[in-house]
């Protein structure tokens, strides 16, 4: 196995007297596609509020590149190196899909108001190099066409190209994807599936929270199962999706959870 | 002649102050309404540093603009971490303090009275004078200050606030310091108001409490409402009407007692008409990507309709 690009140890949270998170611990080996699956309420979306700062952990540590990030704020995290998606895509709704995209660039000396005043030519140099990479990423998750509309008035499935096209913008060494399949018909799914796997394919470090299992299946190194708060097991898909014993704790649970 | 040169004058100080404000209420969409408080702040600090240590009033200028930086970065500071709602009023809190301590600080502001006798602008040995200087060396002013706002909202800068504004934890997940971008759009805007707080005083020689109302307060929020926030040219469109509006009106065979209250009504019913709207200002008529801001401007209107 390669080495660990983030090290989660030892991880625990409580809301209220509840353990959402409790002593979970894992590697996330560089280069591969790590799963995080698990039934609903398994504490799958806490481990990446937990990992990106959105919330502090009670106890344990998140290691990054061997760098401990516990406590950091959450545009801390991201310029560690770490793009997180969201179920809810958390995108700039008025903002045209380029707008989007160049948002997620680090390193903008435009970014700082001084930097604008003071070195105008230097700014606008760099915005354009900016500009037409954001293109290049545009075009590469197939979005080329609506460039310049605005992202509230893309579908769905667009949205979430667009979440995709702000991770690779983002040049994040790891990217925690948080169900990039979910609510998606079988043709964008398989759209998705083919812009992940060209990821991986290039060396991008994932690990996603995915419910689709023939996702899991189709584009996973390896994977973390986790329910009731816990880390349950981890192994290669063959491993874990064909245990009898795990998937009725997947299902089990899926099915009295709804 | 004389009229329509004293209009100009007014034009490029609101102009200023539209625009300034613009970049807190449009790009970084925080509801704040505070912003005659630094246009007060701005005016009194050039009137006492230049009356009291009789400095060059390019001095007494950049110490308005400092002073109005720093209170408007206090404010921020205070107000940043509240909801929309809250920070509504709690900026209307800190303007009411300000204009609250001109009026009754009289050994520091002259209270009611005012302060009288501040020095006309001066440059280099030449010395503003004449209705005419005033309105061409303000309309320079007027477009630089806009030139350097458009600059900064069409910049990497603006662009963050504006994704801060549409979503705060998605800009968080980029690497964006919501505090940071807040925080120096108030003290960019504090400071812009602070320049067209020395213009004032130096042009007017004579400023007390009763010019920075809460009606300019909302004159500046109506020029930006109603010429289409988060566009930067909306906004001065905005001060070019809402400052001739009076002018024009006064044109018409009206009473002149009316023109005033003429002039208030139809700014007003402006005002309510483009919140309530489908329209994003009149700019937004045009070219608009803000509808976000709308249902914001009527609930804004309605609690400072409350004050």
């Amino acid at each position: 196995m390669s080495s660990a690009l983030l090290q989660v140890r030892q991880l625990s949270k409580s809301f209220g007297g509840v353990l959402a998170v409790s002593d979970v611990s894992f590697d996330v080996p560089v280069g591969r596609a790590t799963s995080l699956i698990g039934p609903n309420g398994a504490g799958k979306t806490t481990i990446f509020n937990l990992i990106t700062g959105a919330l502090q952990a009670d106890s344990g540590t998140v290691a990054m590149n061997g760098r401990n990030i516990s406590g950091l704020r959450p545009s801390e995290v991201a310029k560690v190196g770490i793009s997180r998606t969201f179920q809810d895509l958390r995108l700039f709704l008025h903002m045209t899909v380029a707008d989007n995209v160049l948002s997620s660039f680090q390193g903008q000396d435009g970014e700082r108001p001084w930097a604008v005043l003071l070195r105008p030519r230097r700014v606008f140099r760099q915005e354009k190099a900016f500009r037409s990479r954001a293109l290049e990423i545009v075009k590469r998750v197939g979005l080329i066409g609506r460039a310049n509309e605005l992202v509230g008035n893309l579908s769905y499935a667009e949205q979430k190209l667009v979440v995709i096209a702000r991770s690779i913008a983002m040049e994040a060494p790891l990217w925690l994807l948080d169900e990039p399949t979910s609510g998606l018909d079988t043709p964008a799914v398989i759209q998705m599936l083919k812009q992940i796997r060209s990821l991986v394919s290039e060396g991008q470090t994932v690990l996603i929270v995915e419910h689709n299992l023939r996702v899991v299946r189709d584009i996973s190194d390896w994977i973390l199962f986790m329910s009731d708060g816990r880390l349950r097991a981890q192994g290669t898909p063959d491993d874990i999706l064909s245990s009898p014993e795990l998937r009725q704790l997947y299902l089990g649970a899926s099915t009295t959870h709804g | 002649m004389g009229f329509a040169l004293s209009i100009v004058v007014s034009i490029a100080i609101f102009a200023i102050l539209a625009v300034s404000f613009d970049l807190v209420l449009g790009y970084a969409g925080l509801f704040s309404v505070a912003h005659a408080a630094f246009f007060a702040i701005g005016a009194y600090t050039t009137a006492l540093i230049a009356l009291h240590t009789g400095a060059p009033i390019l001095l007494a200028a950049a110490g308005a603009v400092l002073a109005c930086a720093i209170s408007s970065a206090l404010l921020a500071v205070l107000v940043i971490r509240v909801s929309q709602d809250y920070l509504v009023i709690a900026s209307f809190g800190f303007l009411t303090l300000v204009l609250a301590a001109l009026a009754n600080l009289p050994d520091l502001t002259g209270g009611t009275l005012g302060i009288g006798g501040i020095p006309p602008p001066s440059l280099f040995g030449w010395t503003v004078s004449g209705l005419l200087s005033y309105a061409i060396v303000f309309s320079l002013i007027a477009a630089v200050v806009v030139a350097v706002t458009w600059w900064l909202a069409h910049s990497p800068y603006g662009r963050a606030l504006r994704a801060i504004r549409d979503n705060v934890v998605g800009a968080e997940a980029l690497g964006k310091n919501p505090t940071f971008f807040r925080v120096t759009a108030f003290v960019i805007a504090g400071a812009l108001a602070g320049i067209a707080g020395a213009m004032y005083a130096t042009y007017i020689s004579y400023i007390s409490p009763d010019a920075f109302s809460n009606d300019v307060n909302i004159l500046i929020f109506a020029m930006v409402v109603i010429g289409g926030a988060g566009t930067v040219v909306g906004p001065l469109v905005g001060a070019i009407l809402l400052v001739s509006l009076p002018a024009v009106l006064s044109l018409l065979p009206l009473a002149p007692t009316l023109v005033g209250p003429v002039g208030q009504i139809i700014y007003g019913a402006l005002l309510v008409a483009f919140a309530m709207s489908n329209a994003d200002g009149l700019l937004g008529i045009f070219h608009s990507s803000d509808r976000w801001l709308r249902a914001q401007f009527k609930r804004t209107l309605t609690e400072l309709e409350r004050q």
